[in-house]
């Protein structure tokens, strides 16, 4: 039994150490990719500015709650310094950034797996080794996903380490949120990643597997939001100033019934929206199609997953729609015809 | 010796009905058909509920004891609905557009190589430096025709709603039209360029979207802040206090007024080496041309000028959107001449 871990290969009866080994060697061979080490330095210069500005702006905050609150003839007392600001806050402009970077990034990882092995006649070499296609096509999304997890992660170490030697200590709310954070944004590179494996599964040429992701990631970022602007003309209609306020929260409530489906339906917003509301636990609406933003005031009963109870559906939706596309590919490689 | 052009015509006329026939490409064609639609049905919503309120005001007007001398009431109905569109379209296309360049380009070598056609068809007698031209020229050509399709349809939308279309926002049009061809030419470019250095399309694709995220993520990020550390070596003028002199004034501008000319003068030559921040500036300075010029009756008077004078301060982004394509295409061709086929 001790042989499992030094070498997985001469064990190949038990089906566990098959997976493995396609894991292994697919996450050896993601890391080890120049168009993923390329793409990955795209990425973490996209993040830069963004991080750079999160840390000016947490000293900003800090400075200003020093200072103490300031009071408006009137009484109102200005949001800006109001409250204490939380590590988690020098995350909050990554979401926006690096989803197109990263989708594109996940995209290539994925377009080319199955695809590639089919064009170069590897496949078939493959399938005569005593190894389970259920085994292959699981072991592939396995290592794409623990890819994605490294990269993720170790960034997170590294920006951890960055706040540190900037003088900001993370509490256990905000490394509990920043933690959520990590974990929403691998679940939408794992989104692309599957979507890209599935379409490789389907597509047998490699050139034509990835510009058909890019043609659905195209739907998905230009089509569904613009779509979602012209139904709010359609369906929702003008906004009813001056009228009553029964008609008033009618429209409210169309508005709001179409922001989330537009909302399901974008992975980007999805995604958006969950890591912000785990960065933000007073966030109690985030619209994308009216560009408005609503916190709960701070009061410091806030927990890390408040807001992400407020919207369970959107994380439910961008947890599991990996795992339906990864079916798919599963159903699509177990049907493959390979000749 | 001399290049036979017919051999040419013969393999871009080829190039051309494959791409045309391609349902990838359609595809991504029927995509930005329905973005400018979307475009369209937006900007002819905006205007329905411009004029349903200057009827009201209008209303609201004639009932109450004042004359019309309310600045609401002195802006009459020809907005600029076309301007709208036009302007939605170019910002969406900044994002989506290269698309289809890239379908086009990527697999324009590649693909040969991969199916090793190429080799079969090198046996015939045809020169290499026709192939890769006539290749690049059929995709050139398919482009062209394919940027059109959107302002063609932004055209017959606006008839069908009945908007006169002068002269000069036909002529505004086709500049977006040059714009969108030589910003799809930059990209097309990239993607032939990478097709011919590797034998494989997925990784030609890679390569160019890696490009493409390059100068239109990085590439305006680095040029603000380039930008911005320019402008700090001219200290932010300070309002010179409550009540202040003429002088004070006229200082204060000048100073602010050096400090933007340092600011842009750095962020567009940044600019001006990608052809994003190139087609970005071209669409936004069109669209401030539209609307100094067709707006209102009076637009015949502004508009020559106005043309020549924008253009003459935008020529580097010009060149920039021209030599672009030209270096990727050229870096395309010597790789193909000298490519190893076995």
């Amino acid at each position: 039994m001790n042989g499992d871990k030094t070498s997985p290969i001469r064990n190949n009866r038990s089906a566990e150490s098959g997976l493995l080994t396609v894991a292994r060697k697919e996450l050896t061979d993601h890391l080890t990719s120049r168009t993923f080490l390329v793409f990955a330095a795209l990425l973490v210069v996209v993040c830069l500015l963004p991080f750079q500005e999160g840390l000016g702006g947490y000293h900003a905050t800090a400075e200003a709650y020093a200072a103490g609150p300031v009071v408006h003839p009137g009484g109102i007392v200005d949001e800006f310094g109001s409250s204490p600001p939380s590590a988690a806050d020098v995350y909050s402009r990554l979401p926006g950034a690096l989803s197109t970077t990263g989708a594109i990034l996940a995209i290539a990882m994925g377009f080319d797996l199955v695809s590639r092995e089919r064009q170069s006649g590897s496949l078939k070499l493959l399938l005569v080794r005593p190894v389970f296609r259920d085994e292959i096509i699981t072991g592939k999304a396995l290592g794409g996903l623990l890819a994605l997890a490294t990269l993720v992660f170790a960034g997170l170490a590294v920006s951890l380490g960055i706040l540190l030697v900037d003088g900001i200590v993370p509490d256990t709310d905000a490394l509990v949120s920043i933690l959520l954070f990590a974990l929403a944004t691998v679940a939408f590179l794992a989104f692309y990643f599957s979507l890209a494996l599935t379409i490789s599964t389907v597509v047998p040429r490699t050139g034509k597997a990835f510009l058909c992701a890019l043609v659905a990631f195209f739907i998905f970022t230009a089509l569904v939001p613009t779509a979602g602007a012209v139904a709010k003309d359609v369906v929702v209609g003008g906004s009813p100033l001056g009228t009553s306020p029964d008609e008033r929260g009618d429209y409210q409530t169309r508005l709001d019934l179409l922001n989330s489906v537009v909302t399901a339906f974008s992975p980007q917003w999805n995604y958006e929206l969950v890591a912000k509301s785990a960065l933000e636990p007073r966030l109690t609406a985030y619209q994308f199609l009216e560009g408005r933003i609503a916190h709960l005031p701070y009061d410091g009963t806030a927990h890390p997953t408040d807001a992400l109870a407020r919207f369970w559906q959107n994380a439910l939706v961008l947890f599991t729609a990996p795992f339906v596309l990864f079916g798919i590919a599963y159903l699509a490689f177990q049907r493959m015809d390979v000749r | 010796m001399r290049i036979d052009l017919s051999r040419v015509a013969i393999i871009a006329r080829k190039e051309f009905a494959d791409h045309l026939t391609d349902r990838t490409f359609l595809l991504v064609l029927a995509l930005l058909g329905i973005l400018t639609l979307f475009a369209l049905e937006q900007g002819f919503a905006s205007y329905t509920h411009q004029m349903e309120q200057y009827l009201a005001i209008l209303e609201m007007t004639a009932h109450s004891e004042h004359l019309t001398t309310s600045p609401l009431v002195s802006s009459p109905p020809p907005w600029p609905v076309l301007r709208i569109i036009l302007g939605t379209m170019g910002r969406s296309f900044l994002l989506f557009s290269p698309l289809l360049a890239i379908a086009v380009g990527f697999d324009l070598i590649s693909g040969e190589r991969t199916t090793r056609s190429l080799r079969t068809l090198l046996s015939r007698p045809v020169y290499r430096d026709e192939v890769i031209t006539g290749k690049a020229v059929g995709g050139t050509a398919v482009l062209v025709f394919a940027s059109a399709v959107p302002y063609l349809l932004v055209l017959a939308g606006a008839l069908v709603a009945g908007l006169t279309v002068t002269p000069y926002d036909a002529a505004i049009m086709a500049l977006y039209w040059g714009a969108l061809v030589f910003y799809l030419l930059a990209y097309f470019g990239v993607a032939v360029a990478f097709s011919a250095f590797s034998e494989d399309g997925g990784r030609a694709l890679a390569w160019t979207m890696a490009v493409f995220i390059l100068f239109s993520v990085i590439v305006p990020v680095a040029a603000e802040d380039a930008a911005n550390s320019a402008a700090s070596s001219y200290p932010a003028p300070a309002w010179p206090g409550d009540n202040p002199t003429p002088d004070e004034v006229q200082q204060y501008l000048e100073e602010r007024s050096s400090r933007y000319a340092a600011y842009n003068g750095v962020k567009n030559t940044i600019l001006a080496l990608s052809p994003n921040g190139n087609y970005e500036t071209m669409v936004q300075m069109l669209t401030s041309l539209h609307s100094g010029g067709g707006d209102g009756d009076g637009g015949a008077v502004a508009e020559k000028p106005g043309l020549e004078d924008v253009l003459g301060r935008f020529w580097q982004n010009i060149v920039g959107l021209v030599a672009f394509p030209a270096i990727f295409l050229a870096v395309a061709y010597a790789r193909f001449m000298r490519i190893d086929l076995r």
